[in-house]
């Protein structure tokens, strides 16, 4: 089932075109990456299905219904920044988030102990580092248990330690079966954090699809050994054998998607060479993006 | 309806800015009536008449019922700026703090946004005016020599007069907000209009140009013609001790054009 849809979702302004002829689908229960550079559309296509942005033209539906704020209350979202009354403490901008949701507060409690601020629920929000923010926004987000998170660039102008506990927080999330719909100029975040990606440029579609296809054409194997070259000469007699590159200190072997690492390893030690290394690499979304922007190109 | 108000009484219950303002515009209230009280006894104490008329100052019967509501109303009617202020900075903080747009993602429509800010105007407006209601009514029983109900309630009409007033200069105060969008430049460009460009506007209209008709059209000036100056009456010149039907009409007009592009501001533009 999608949860979302978007028809020919467009938005100018003035002259310039934001989003353009934009058709999404975002099924229930992945997490969607909208990919794309600064300025490519994301947030005003998330200001869109989410009330704040009109549409020139076009529309979008969610959950297969015309959308309505009360289908809003459904969805929890973060839009560019967290958005909080900044001498109100934390506590109290969730109590009126929870009014405007129409859910009891007695929510409050268990979601600032999950995004781990209640020792600090009572201090004002202005007093909080980007970090703790970002979290509220996520535990507000949360509020009315929604089927729906979305997040615009989560972990924009965060510290290593911010950006990993974000993630951490949106991949339990993720666990947990809901749907969420990422928005991040970066690969790598896309990549460790979601399971469907769209690639948005200049307001174009330019791409959509899994992030791990799961029909892989081959496997790529890492092999590093003391004697590299006998490793090489026994490696390309290895069942499935297709191609090899070979890097400074090691191999990088491509094998039909049938082989196993351990058929390899087996088939090195029964050569007598020992594998100081063996790595499964995986197609990376920048490959993937690379060869998509090249197609486009 | 109740719930939206809700929302926006506890958005402004939790700020010092509502109670500051709210509690300057109470103390006002109640200090005008004793000050003036006041004044009058020192001025006849000391045997000063600046009124040229045959009486004693605090002979003037200023605080008698019948009298009393239009003066306190059109002495109060200054006040609005309080109550305006509270609307601008309500509105300007929530598109600063973004937070305008937080409520809408948060499941509010842009229309219930809408009404919650203009519910909220006139449940405050209704407050506000209730508390002049009282004041009246404690002043009016310590300094009026009449106080039979007739005579209390004659004139009362001044009233809700005045909460019109209130309802009106606070959504002129808000739509320059959603104009503008920044508390300092909105409350300065407000005070620049209302206390020195529109007067003077008004002075030219009526003794420049000769077109007094149109300085009544003018928005501030029409707002607060629903109370018309009281004191001339007492150096004996003809005045309106009513609500001028003509005015509460054009106030009224105005009052749907106000509520009309409050609402074109808020639902119809990208809330950015």
């Amino acid at each position: 089932m999608n949860v979302l849809e978007t028809h020919n979702l467009h938005k100018t302004y003035g002259r310039i075109t934001a989003v353009n002829q934009l058709n999404l689908n975002v099924k229930a229960g992945t997490v969607f990456g909208l990919l794309g550079p600064n300025g490519s559309g994301k947030t005003t296509t998330l200001g869109m299905i989410l009330g704040v942005t009109t549409p020139s033209s076009g529309g979008f539906s969610w959950f297969g219904k015309t959308p309505t704020h009360h289908q809003r209350k459904k969805v929890g979202a973060i839009l560019e920044k967290p958005n909080f009354y900044p001498t109100f403490s934390a506590y109290k901008n969730l109590v009126l988030a929870c009014k405007i949701k129409e859910v009891s507060s007695d929510r409050i409690h268990p979601v600032l102990e999950q995004v781990g601020l209640l020792d600090r629920k009572d201090d004002p929000f202005k007093t909080y580092s980007l970090g703790m923010k970002q979290r509220l926004a996520i535990g507000s987000a949360m509020l009315a248990n929604p089927d729906v998170l979305i997040f615009d660039e989560p972990t924009n102008g965060l510290d290593p330690k911010g950006i990993a506990e974000i993630r951490q927080l949106i991949l339990d999330i993720a666990e947990t079966g809901k749907t969420i719909i990422l928005a991040s100029h970066l690969l790598d975040e896309v990549q460790k954090v979601c399971s469907d990606f769209a690639i948005l440029r200049k307001g174009h579609l330019l791409h959509t699809g899994k992030v791990n296809p799961e029909q892989e054409e081959y496997i790529i194997l890492e092999i590093g050994a003391e004697d590299l070259g006998s490793a090489l000469e026994s490696v390309q007699r290895a069942p499935g054998y297709i191609s090899h590159k070979i890097l400074r200190d090691k191999l990088e072997v491509t094998f039909e998607t049938h082989i196993r690492p351990a058929d390899v390893n087996r088939h090195l030690a029964e050569s007598g060479i020992y594998a100081g290394h063996l790595n499964t690499i995986k197609k990376t979304l920048e490959q993937q993006f690379m060869e998509i922007v090249t197609n486009y190109a | 309806m109740l719930r939206l108000i809700s929302i926006e009484f506890f958005k402004l219950r939790n700020t010092k800015f509502f109670w500051v303002l709210s509690g300057l515009f109470i103390v006002v209230l109640i200090a005008i009536p004793i000050s003036v009280k006041l004044f009058l006894d020192y001025l006849t104490s000391i045997g000063d008449n600046p009124f040229r008329i045959g009486i004693a100052p605090n002979q003037l019967p200023l605080f008698d019922f019948v009298d009393i509501w239009q003066n306190l109303t059109w002495t109060y009617s200054f006040l609005s700026i309080f109550l305006g202020f509270i609307a601008v900075i309500s509105v300007c903080n929530e598109f600063t703090y973004g937070t305008i747009k937080q409520n809408v993602i948060d499941g509010m429509s842009r229309r219930e946004l809408f009404l919650s800010k203009i519910g909220f105007v006139t449940v405050l407006s209704i407050v506000m005016s209730l508390a002049v209601g009282l004041v009246g009514l404690i002043t009016g029983f310590f300094l009026s020599p009449v106080k039979s109900l007739p005579f209390i309630l004659q004139n009362i009409e001044f009233l809700p007069a005045y909460t019109l007033h209130l309802i009106a200069f606070q959504l002129f105060c808000m739509i320059a907000a959603l104009i503008i969008k920044r508390p300092g430049i909105t409350l300065a460009g407000l005070m620049f209009y209302i206390y020195f460009l529109e007067p003077i506007l008004v002075a030219f209209m009526k003794y420049e140009w000769n077109i007094p008709f149109w300085a009544d059209l003018l928005p501030i000036k029409a707002i607060g013609n629903v109370i018309p100056l009281p004191f001339p009456k007492y150096v004996l010149m003809e005045t309106e001790t009513f609500v001028p039907l003509d005015h509460l009409g054009i106030h009224l007009l105005y009052l749907l054009i106000f509520w009309f592009v409050a609402d074109r501001l808020m639902v119809k533009r990208d809330l950015n």
